[in-house]
């Protein structure tokens, strides 16, 4: 009965396709008759020359480190443990790719979407949107969701009651409304570009986004990159130095001061020899709007703010109940065999409570992904406002709702695929 | 020898003197206790105090309330007149001025039936079902029509908070027997096809963002029919509504089956239940009590993203309050409206959370 009604279902589907006019299939992806405005653009690497290069180097280092790994099971050893196993892997997976990208950088050709173009495109194009406000939002709440989730837990009383006050009205409110909130009520309003609001030159906003100095590269920036990843690697071997020491020897050799020595040192000598790796131009006012500035649109700033405080109290309630979630014996009896509160925070609580925290924090991620296509509401060209405006030209209904689910499901499987390895790495091994 | 007289000596001394915790006390001890959190009490301070008096002195102080918008002109607080002005459509949507009674009235039977079902007594007798069985058709009549000599008010007319709660109570009350099929499904391994079905159903809605089940029901649903049937605009939001909870509830209702011992599957099966006995007698109560103040969190979650059926043309609560500001004598008091329409959502989903929240503490002691 079941294969009855979905059958009965397409061809109805399929019956009514016909009546209209409409070809079913994905070859209308590559016509060129896509002829509308797409309000925020990004440019795409097409995978030919330098780009292409990059990529079979990634995925050729992606499958010769998950073939380490085999290796490294079937002789009873975790590759994270043997260090000359890590080195071959973060060889394959950075410095390989990241020299790849170096020397052929050059070559990579990029595309931007401009009218007339086709449908295909307009979909990347959203699609890169979508990734690009959700790559921004799932960082900036998880860090909003740390900092008011520590809050919620101190021990200063006005401090609590104030993180506790955010928390309750960011979850309570529908992230809709909060969206309408910034975007009609708050950013709409500003003022127009001749009595913008100022914060020196750092922030401009008027009633065409917010605008901030735009980082431009200069000389010295790959030196900087490569210095900066230098003392990120010392950093990493030496504090799994420390900790197989500590392991060994139950002694506890300085950590935090080496790191910060030499996650600094390399690049400020790099800056002196070479000069400032940035430099920042600041938008200037010529004619009757700014130029020069990174702008944000309303639309993109009023997603970005909603996204990050919705999801920043959803992951502050996360963090406290995982912290909380620790049996006050195990502060106590950490404290009675003598670490200090700091010592108890990052050897004791922090390790447990991060397995509990990150199942919620997966499911948290995928939601905000999910939730970035409520910029269609506002006008943020996203994956699915494009695909609603391809749909209504072009009538492709199935192809491209097909396309959008496809895309949402590739994602939420392949996060939940990393934040699964993740959390079976810092389960507790029986 | 030495220690049991030092024992005998402590127990001897007087017990430590209470703290008295005068407010001065308690300060110095929660805000001023380290330079720290004297600087942070003082951030705190500031904060709290430039958001509620600001919050005061506009929402309060230099608001006007009234339900023209003549005496908001060049005032510097909040004009509530629009609230004033438009809390029928806040409540009902486009209903027709002269029927809007039939939707208070539906709303007051509701609100009696809940809290006459929180009474001990009623909860306790048998004809509960039946009785809200009655009451939801009684007030599907009664805000329908087109019976008993009411005028008929067609679907497009509904909206406000009527179809806020309505789309969600109505999306949780299908789709919660449905998902809890729906996971029966998935977890039986003795009907492949129809485990695959439950799985692809479940993963596929869960991981598509709800804004696109509404735009699917809208724009798809409709090529799935014979042409020429019409489906209501309301209806396709609704069962978007009702996939969604469904699929959510059927994950839900993993994690509750889970939670239920092989013992007790073992021994259903060995005094000589069958499947759908041993899942309706033993398993199921058992689970769905865990699983109850989960429920209780979904249904708020549900209340927030009924809010995106405006994306699809409908008018609830938060497309109502799209609805005031577009009206040009409202023009420019978007965040009034949203102020508004915001508090009533908070209210809501915040009172419904405490509840789950008293429903988990209360479960938790009964299972111990």
């Amino acid at each position: 009965m079941v294969g009855w009604t979905l059958y009965s279902m397409f061809s109805n589907a399929l019956a009514n396709l016909r009546a209209r006019g409409i070809k079913a299939g994905f070859s209308f992806l590559h016509d060129t008759d896509s002829l509308f405005v797409i309000s925020e653009t990004t440019r795409i690497p097409v995978p030919e020359g330098g780009f292409l290069y990059f990529l079979i180097v990634l995925s050729g280092g992606a499958a010769g480190t998950w073939l380490l790994s085999r290796y490294a099971r079937r002789h009873r050893k975790r590759l994270a443990d043997d260090n000359v196993l890590v080195t071959v892997a973060i060889g394959l997976l950075v410095i390989a790719p990241g020299l790849v990208l170096y020397v052929t950088g050059h070559t990579i050709r990029t595309v931007e979407y401009a009218v007339p173009s086709t449908y295909g495109m307009g979909l990347l194009t959203g699609l890169m949107n979508t990734i690009r406000l959700a790559a921004i939002s799932v960082a900036l709440g998880t860090l909003v969701g740390m900092v008011i989730g520590i809050a919620r837990l101190s021990s200063n009383w006005l401090v609590r009651t104030l993180a506790g006050a955010f928390i309750e009205v960011t979850r309570n409110i529908p992230l809709l409304l909060q969206v309408f909130f910034w975007y009609f009520a708050v950013l709409r309003t500003l003022p127009p570009v001749r009595n913008s609001l100022h914060l020196g030159n750092l922030l401009i906003l008027n009633n065409r986004g917010a605008i901030l100095p735009h980082p431009v590269a200069e000389p010295g920036l790959a030196v900087f990159l490569a210095s900066v990843v230098l003392g990120a690697t010392v950093v990493f071997y030496y504090s799994r130095y420390v900790k197989l020491h500590r392991d060994r020897t139950g002694k506890a050799l300085p950590l935090f001061w080496p790191s910060v020595g030499s996650l600094t040192v390399p690049p400020a000598l790099a800056t002196l020899w070479l000069g400032m790796p940035l430099s920042f131009t600041l938008a200037e006012l010529k004619g009757f709007n700014y130029f020069g500035g990174l702008t944000l649109s309303p639309e993109f700033t009023a997603m970005l703010v909603s996204l990050t405080l919705y999801s920043g109290g959803f992951i502050a309630e996360i963090v406290r109940s995982g912290i909380q979630a620790i049996p006050r014996g195990q502060t106590e009896a950490a404290l009675s065999i003598g670490l200090t509160r700091g010592r108890v925070l990052q050897l004791v609580i922090l390790p447990q409570a991060r397995r509990i925290i990150i199942p919620p924090l997966t499911a948290n991620w995928l939601g905000t992904i999910k939730d970035t296509s409520l910029g269609v509401a506002v006008g943020y060209p996203e994956l699915v406002a494009i695909g609603g405006t391809i749909l209504d030209v072009s009538g492709h209904a199935m192809e491209i709702i097909g396309l959008t689910m496809f895309f949402y499901m590739l994602t939420t499987l392949l996060v939940s695929l990393f934040m699964n390895w993740y959390n079976a790495k810092v389960q507790l091994r029986t | 020898m030495r220690a049991a007289v030092e024992m005998a000596q402590v127990g001897r001394r007087p017990p430590p003197a209470r703290i008295r915790w005068g407010p001065v006390r308690w300060m110095a001890a929660n805000l001023f206790n380290s330079w720290l959190n004297v600087l942070l009490t003082l951030l705190a301070a500031w904060i709290a105090w430039k958001t509620l008096s600001g919050l005061f002195m506009w929402g309060i102080w230099n608001a006007v309330f009234g339900t023209t918008p003549e005496p908001c002109r060049g005032i510097s607080g909040a004009c509530w007149s629009v609230v004033g002005d438009y809390w029928r459509v806040f409540l009902s949507g486009r209903y027709p001025e002269e029927e809007r009674w039939r939707v208070y009235t539906a709303f007051l039977m509701i609100l009696i039936m809940l809290t006459t079902s929180a009474v001990g007594t009623v909860r306790r007798t048998r004809w509960l079902p039946a009785l809200w069985l009655m009451t939801v058709a009684l007030v599907f009549t009664l805000v329908r029509g087109g019976v008993f000599g009411l005028r008929g008010v067609s679907t497009q007319y509904w909206g406000g908070l009527l179809i806020t709660f309505g789309l969600s109570s109505v999306g949780l009350a299908v789709g919660m027997p449905v998902g809890v099929l729906l996971a029966l499904g998935r977890t039986s391994n003795r009907m492949p096809v129809i485990k695959t079905v439950c799985v692809g159903f479940i993963e596929l809605v869960r991981s598509v963002p709800f804004i696109m089940l509404l735009i699917m029901s809208s724009i798809m649903l409709p090529m799935f029919f014979p042409r020429g049937w019409d489906m209501d605009h309301l209806l396709r939001a609704q069962i978007a509504t009702i996939m969604s909870a469904a699929a959510n509830s059927a994950e839900i209702t993993r994690g509750g089956l889970a939670a239920i011992g092989r013992g007790q599957l073992e021994a259903a099966k060995a005094i000589g239940l069958n499947y759908w006995k041993m899942m309706g007698l033993v398993v199921l109560p058992q689970a769905l009590r865990h699983m109850l103040p989960v429920f209780v969190s979904m249904f708020i979650i549900f209340v927030k993203d009924t809010s995106l059926v405006v994306v699809v043309g409908l008018f609830d609560l938060l497309g109502a309050a799209r609805l005031a500001v577009g009206n040009p004598k409202w023009m420019g008091k978007d965040i009034e409206s949203f102020v508004f329409v915001g508090l009533v959502y908070f209210t809501i989903c915040f009172a419904v959370s405490r509840m789950s929240r008293r429903l988990e503490a209360k479960y938790r002691v009964a299972a111990h």
